[in-house]
């Protein structure tokens, strides 16, 4: 089968389209809408005996969240009320967070870490992460 | 039990579907080829040429009868092998009327396909062909059977027609033997003949091809709904995505130049994102699922062009099986309390995913931008299985739409 110049030039043009096309196809995740704020909780790093840095992510918020941070047990879930934990206040803007604990922790313990946001009627707790002091 | 009803509901549908089109096409040849009017002519019993316009029917019929008329806007005119002498298609198949040898079987005249004309003449009727020096002389079909020998069964083919050729070869020395009972054997072999007789042959089949390619690339537009039984209908929302392709499509113009086998490969990828909620234990489950699934697509099927020209509507019909090349989910899980404490959690890995296997059609038009070239627009429709399915329940469906466009060469 024999092309001439133009029938080149537009299958050229047509892979072209069809590079767009297929460098377009990348979806985007989007996260569903809530009437209180989305947190989760990222792996521990930095872990010594002295101390370790908690992570966390406000992914999600279309309310102001009064109180925010992490909080830890070494022997159940931890509950905002009872167990330790670690504050970083309030703020109306997602992202992610971190707190270094410092002197909380007996080296060679098992622990579970939450990140936590509480808004006005909500406290949603991130998923739990575990961790061994050293 | 309601799997089962579904899945049997799904293909009753899909065959019922597959069925009307392969019904539309066969059986009611009129209708598809009927409308499709090429330029031609007729010879006229006093060997008058008129032309004018004549329909292409690739089957049994143009055979029976040829339909003329001598423009576009005319009703079209029935003619019997009794009204002419002959019609053809310009630069096409040419038939002439005559009356077949005795061992047909058939009273009366019929239209017979002219392949070489010369010294040693070649036609076919319907499959059968037949040679004219003096008079018409059939070239009987091959045939096979098994006969009884020393108690032993012996499949023994009857080949008449190899002795017969060389009883019409035999002034040039030329033997039959080796030749295939085959349109192309046939025709090279009558065609070396009538060299030998001194006259250059006119061939009237073989400028068309017995099998042609054509290969295209594409890229579109895709709206994947995937249903996952288990979960409520409208859980997930349509992935809409953009992607990319190859194919070819191979036809045969000698016998059909309106019918293609076709064959293509593309990369889809798809991201379906569903939001669910359910009661759990007197809290409130509501759960984000994100699938991301990437699919090699190999669509297998055939395309039926309504004209015979390049521009031309067509419709197409297959089956599509496609293979996951990556996949990934992820659920992100809130358990609300009715105190207004939210417990997250994410999970990975709670989905199974499997090739899935589907049905298309689709509607398009073709348009050629130069004599290599052809642009193509094209609807499609897909239902396929699913490709994922959860532990408790395996099964989920999904409806494809595609607006494709691409370049055929």
């Amino acid at each position: 089968m024999q092309f001439v110049g133009s029938d080149i030039k537009t299958m050229n043009r047509f892979a072209f389209f069809c590079l767009v096309l297929i460098l377009l196809s990348c979806t985007k995740e989007t996260i569903t809408n809530r009437e209180y704020p989305r947190v989760t909780t990222m792996e521990v790093t930095n872990i010594s005996s002295a101390q370790a840095v908690f992570h966390g992510d406000l992914f999600f918020t279309s309310v102001a969240v009064t109180d925010y941070g992490f909080v830890w047990s070494n022997n159940s879930f931890p509950e905002i009320n009872t167990s330790p934990r670690r504050s970083l206040g309030s703020t109306t803007t997602a992202g992610p967070f971190e707190a270094t604990i410092q002197g909380d922790l007996i080296a060679g313990k098992e622990y579970t870490v939450q990140a936590y946001a509480i808004s006005t009627g909500f406290v949603v707790y991130g998923k739990v992460v575990k961790f061994t002091s050293q | 039990m309601v799997s089962t009803s579904f899945l049997a509901r799904v293909v009753c549908r899909i065959s019922a579907g597959l069925l009307l089109a392969c019904l539309l096409i066969l059986l009611s040849p009129e209708w598809v080829h009927g409308q499709d009017f090429r330029q031609g002519y007729i010879v006229r019993n006093g060997n008058d040429t008129l032309r004018g316009l004549i329909a292409y029917r690739p089957g049994k019929k143009g055979f029976r009868e040829c339909l003329f008329k001598s423009s576009k806007k005319e009703k079209s005119t029935r003619l019997s092998p009794d009204a002419i002498e002959a019609y053809g298609l310009t630069g096409d198949a040419e038939f002439v009327s005559a009356t077949l040898p005795p061992d047909f079987h058939k009273q009366g005249k019929v239209f017979i396909r002219k392949l070489v004309q010369g010294p040693l003449s070649l036609y076919v009727y319907r499959g059968t062909f037949v040679v004219k020096k003096d008079t018409l002389v059939t070239l009987p079909r091959l045939k096979g059977n098994s006969i009884k020998v020393d108690g032993r069964m012996v499949y023994q083919e009857n080949k008449r027609y190899v002795g017969l050729l060389n009883l019409q070869l035999q002034d040039c020395s030329m033997s039959a033997n080796t030749t295939k009972y085959t349109g192309k054997e046939l025709t090279s072999l009558v065609n070396n003949y009538n060299r030998c007789k001194g006259q250059m042959a006119l061939i009237k089949a073989g400028n068309r091809p017995g099998t042609r390619v054509d290969f295209q690339a594409f890229g579109g537009f895709l709206q994947s709904n995937l249903t996952v039984n288990y979960l409520s209908r409208n859980t997930f929302s349509p992935s809409k995505t953009v992607f990319g392709g190859i194919g070819m499509d191979i036809s045969s113009p000698r016998s059909n130049d309106k019918l293609f086998v076709s064959l293509e490969a593309f990369y889809v990828k798809s991201t379906y994102q569903g939001y669910y909620e359910a009661p759990y234990n007197g809290d409130q489950m509501r759960q984000d699922i994100y699938l991301n699934v990437s699919f090699l697509k190999i669509p297998l099927g055939l395309r039926f062009n309504f004209r015979g020209t390049s521009n031309t509507p067509y419709f197409r019909l297959g089956i599509a099986q496609s293979f996951i090349l990556t996949k990934s989910d992820r659920t992100l899980q809130d358990r609300v309390a009715s105190n207004g404490v939210v417990q997250s959690d994410e999970l990975v890995g709670g989905y199974r995913f499997k090739n899935p296997l589907g049905v298309w059609g689709a509607v398009g038009y073709q348009k050629s931008i130069s004599s290599r070239i052809a642009i193509f627009g094209e609807f499609r429709f897909e239902r396929s299985n699913g490709p994922v399915g959860t532990p408790i329940q395996p099964f989920s469906h999904v409806v494809n739409y595609n607006a494709i466009c691409g370049i055929r060469y």
